[in-house]
């Protein structure tokens, strides 16, 4: 039986009087790819801000790797975002740095050795298709390579839970396709994936399981068997 | 680890020149200022010492006394402790002395040898405290032979209080232009805390530390404290060496002074030491924007 990476209990978030979300409960295991799907403003982005503890939930509890996030300290965020990887829609890379140094970023900031960190940086590169781009800067990169590398930093620290807020947004049918494969792949190493996209034609070429929101709850909770 | 930090805060003087360049012109100006103040103080008082190396005194003689007394007080004098020589001089001989200031072999006049007295010249040790000064002419004074005593330690008097003087003044244009200084570097590091604002939150948005975050800046400052502290000595080192070339070598020893003096190494390292601390005063502002997020 798999273990549990995550798990979202009564979730409330408002924002002055309106609901972002309501009352929202799943769970996710380690290993499980998942995607968070619904109409523009049904609370997925909203979702993927509280799983990351960029806000904190009005109501509920939110458990991650054991971490109670409602409690977590503003002095714990750093440890706590050093072991979830985050692929954000504009992808916030560092302009002033190049792909070396923007996916070597998190591993920098763990202490890690330049020799392990070389060779991190570049396993993860060649995963993600990039390698001998190491030089070059975003703004000399395709919108699917800055997503790459997006995805490269995401995933060079081993993170034990990915979330992806609409990773595909920006890209082609078949950018978005080799990063879905991507995301799988990288799901099947034990990362659990949970992406946040509206794209149910990618959905039905990669299914997974599917958890619909709608007006910040949960519509549907598709389990794939 | 500092090396790191440095050699990452020389990549950031690469991406911001100009806000770097200011800050660090900022302190050199700053450092300049302070260092031009140091450098007339330092040779102000070199000079002083150099004209009137020694602190002497005139003891005036009461009326007949034989050339056994004199001889007598002559080594009662050297023998006071403070005392390094002692000169007997006759009336003539003072009269003679004065009619050579006046372009005259003798001065001459009715009466004019009764308005002097013999005297003693004493020439004191230069390092006697004011107590002691004021203790040997005490002494000097008691003894039966003497009429008076008068020393030129009122000129070292005045030297000191212009010191005194001058360290204050000093004091209130080092505290003036470090806090003046820090203000001005505060913005400049507003300024580039504004511009990588979106670096930072993305930094800390993918787990970065406090100290990760911020540690650039404190390297940042120390690097811009130094590079100021270096700028302006060398200003001064070459103002110094321009100066030493024309003062010098015409009304400079007139006084006495053989050269121009450059700061001493107190006065140097405490450049430096405020030049690096304006600028990490300056980082302040940087770190009380920072917020965890």
């Amino acid at each position: 039986m798999a273990s549990l990476m995550v798990r979202v209990s009564h979730v409330t978030k408002r924002y002055s009087k309106r609901f972002a979300l309501q009352d929202v409960s799943f769970d996710l295991d380690a290993g499980e790819f998942a995607y968070i799907t619904g109409v523009s403003g049904a609370g997925k982005s909203t979702l993927l801000k509280l799983l990351f503890a960029m806000e904190k939930p009005t109501e509920g509890s939110i458990h991650v790797n054991r971490n109670e996030l409602t409690t977590l300290r503003n002095s714990d965020l750093p440890e706590y975002r050093q072991k979830v990887g985050f692929i954000f829609q504009d992808f916030k890379l560092l302009p002033d740095l190049n792909v070396r140094e923007n996916v070597s970023l998190p591993l920098d900031m763990k202490g890690m050795s330049k020799k392990e960190i070389q060779r991190r940086v570049e396993g993860v590169l060649s995963l993600v298709g990039l390698a001998g781009r190491e030089k070059d800067y975003p703004n000399h990169l395709s919108g699917g390579e800055q997503q790459r590398v997006a995805i490269a930093r995401a995933v060079v620290g081993q993170p034990s839970l990915l979330l992806a807020d609409e990773p595909t947004g920006n890209l082609d049918s078949q950018n978005a396709r080799d990063i879905l494969a991507l995301f799988q792949e990288i799901a099947s190493m034990g990362t659990t994936v949970c992406l946040a996209t509206h794209d149910e034609f990618l959905m039905s070429e990669y299914p997974a399981r599917t958890i619909e929101l709608r007006n910040g709850q949960i519509e549907s909770d598709l389990v794939l068997e | 680890m500092p090396l790191k930090g440095i050699n990452k805060s020389l990549q950031d003087f690469k991406r911001h020149p100009w806000l770097h360049g200011l800050s660090v012109l900022t302190i050199t100006i700053s450092l300049t200022i302070l260092g031009l103040f140091f450098l007339s103080y330092r040779n102000f008082t070199y000079w002083a010492y150099q004209s009137s190396p020694k602190t002497t005194g005139t003891a005036y003689l009461n009326e007949n006394l034989s050339e056994l007394e004199v001889a007598q007080l002559n080594e009662s004098l050297r023998a006071l402790k403070g005392v390094e020589d002692t000169q007997f001089k006759s009336r003539q001989t003072v009269l003679q002395e004065l009619g050579g200031a006046y372009g005259q072999k003798e001065l001459s006049g009715p009466h004019l040898a009764d308005l002097f007295q013999d005297i003693v010249e004493l020439r004191l040790q230069s390092d006697l405290s004011q107590t002691e000064l004021e203790k040997l002419k005490n002494t000097i004074t008691a003894m039966p032979q003497i009429l008076e005593v008068d020393f030129s330690a009122g000129w070292f008097s005045q030297l000191d209080d212009v010191r005194k003087t001058l360290s204050w003044a000093g004091l209130v244009l080092m505290v003036g232009l470090f806090g003046g200084c820090a203000f001005l570097i505060a913005n400049f590091m507003g300024m580039r805390h504004q511009a990588r604002k979106r670096d930072l939150e993305i930094m800390q948005l993918l787990g970065g530390s406090r100290k990760f975050v911020l540690l650039p800046f404190f390297y940042e400052a120390l690097l811009e404290g130094a590079i100021g502290a270096a700028a302006s000595l060398t200003l001064l080192l070459l103002f110094k060496i321009a100066l030493s070339e024309t003062i010098v070598s015409s009304w400079l020893q007139k006084l006495g002074a053989q050269e121009l003096l450059f700061l001493s190494p107190a006065q140097i390292g405490g450049m430096a030491v405020v030049g690096v601390l304006t600028a990490l005063l300056g980082t302040l502002t940087v770190f009380l924007r920072f917020e965890d997020r």
